[in-house]
């Protein structure tokens, strides 16, 4: 069963998906469902024996393009609608292992074409108002299949927590005449404490607000609102961007990190959103090496975080993992893959 | 073309200096779409363009 659920309280949609209780849950590398379908081997999502990069509809989504019914009857107070929207699943490369992390800038480079190419098909449905694209990776983010992947879930309602980025971006833009994203910058460049990479299109900071310990943005330069936005520099320049990040996480504690990636363009429901700017997100849920930040009580019940150290000092942290970076956000050293 | 009606086409959809991307989009049997990307290189790509061959499978 699959719907949306109001919630009253906090006036967003709840979605619930009963189905994705079943979902293929951590699988043997030998039976990834995401891997290639081998010659004579059992049949996976992708019917070809090989890819280079694929999107597909989920086969347990949250959302549906032909929804089914609800399980239950709304009242005025507690609407339910049909869970409407595209669940995709992007794979990243046809090899089990690894992580985006390992790939060379030139495939994360091809990954950002894709991303551009399905945040714009998808948001060309008449049903869709926001188009999300995402990565779980770790098992301690609940990621249930290791085979390298991320997500997209293209919704029917713009996301509250986008919603009140808009709203925050709009009263900043009548107050001050500028954009909230655009003062930001030059707010983390000209303070350089929490500067963790950059390059000439996009900054790398531990937001002054972060909420967990290692939380990144990585904010274009230019403002612009979506992926489709981007010149063709500035995708290689992304990639290049995303690829230091990456590498400064798995070389924190020489792990291979877990986060959660998310993006945030504009919404794709027709309407202008001139003062938002896209930019991108990482959640890693450690705060030292054997420890995680859990939302608790605190986050989850009252929607307020607690950040149990600096993002000065996460940030000089990061700084100093390879390939260092100083407080500009520069390479000291070239990347030798770049 | 949109890429409801373009199923099982291959289709030109971005190019860099270095690469073309193509897309083909499919159905599978139970009915769930599948996207696939391949990439070609664009000196290759620009031949087989200009001499009006078929576009490569993917």
């Amino acid at each position: 069963m699959s719907e949306l659920r109001w919630h009253p309280l906090l006036r967003e949609w709840v979605i619930t998906a009963t189905h994705r209780q079943e979902r293929t849950f951590l699988p043997p590398a030998d039976h990834c469902p995401l891997c290639p379908t081998k010659p004579g081997g059992f049949p996976t999502e992708v019917p070809e024996p090989t890819y280079e990069i694929v999107s597909f509809d989920n086969r347990f989504p949250s959302l549906h393009r032909e929804p089914p019914k609800p399980a239950v009857e709304g009242s005025e107070l507690c609407p339910v609608r049909r869970a409407e929207g595209v669940c995709e699943v992007v794979l990243y490369t046809p090899r089990h292992h690894g992580t985006l992390t390992d790939m060379p800038v030139d495939h994360i480079e091809k990954l950002i074409y894709v991303w551009t190419d399905r945040f714009e098909q998808l948001s060309k449905l008449d049903f869709v108002k926001y188009v999300f694209i995402f990565e779980n990776k770790g098992k301690v983010i609940g990621v249930t299949l290791e085979h390298p992947h991320g997500q997209i879930y293209a919704y029917p309602f713009i996301p509250p927590r986008i919603e009140r980025e808009l709203e925050s971006a709009l009263i900043h833009h009548r107050e001050r005449g500028s954009c909230l994203f655009c003062d930001l910058l030059r707010f983390e460049l000209d303070d350089g404490r929490r500067v963790v990479a950059a390059n000439e299109s996009f900054l790398a900071v531990v937001p002054f607000y972060a909420r967990f310990p290692y939380e990144v943005h990585i904010t274009p330069k230019r403002h612009l609102g979506a992926l489709t936005d981007l010149s063709a520099e500035e995708k290689r320049h992304l990639a290049e961007l995303l690829k230091v990040v990456l590498l400064k996480y798995d070389n924190l504690w020489g792990i291979s990190m877990p986060y959660m990636m998310v993006m945030h363009p504009r919404p794709s429901d027709g309407h202008e959103y001139e003062h938002f700017h896209f930019h991108i997100e990482f959640y890693p849920p450690h705060r030292t090496k054997d420890k995680l930040k859990y939302l608790a009580g605190s986050e989850s019940g009252a929607g307020t975080f607690i950040n149990d150290t600096l993002a000065e000092e996460k940030a000089e942290e990061l700084r100093q993992a390879p390939p260092v970076t100083d407080e500009t956000g520069s390479l000291i050293e070239p990347l030798r893959e770049l | 073309m949109s890429e409801n009606e373009a199923k099982g086409k291959v289709e030109r959809v971005a190019r860099t200096d270095r690469w073309v991307m193509y897309r083909r989009c499919e159905v599978k049997e139970d009915g769930r779409r599948i996207i696939y990307y391949s990439f070609e290189d664009v000196k290759k790509a620009d031949t087989k363009q200009s001499l009006d061959l078929e576009e490569p499978g993917v």
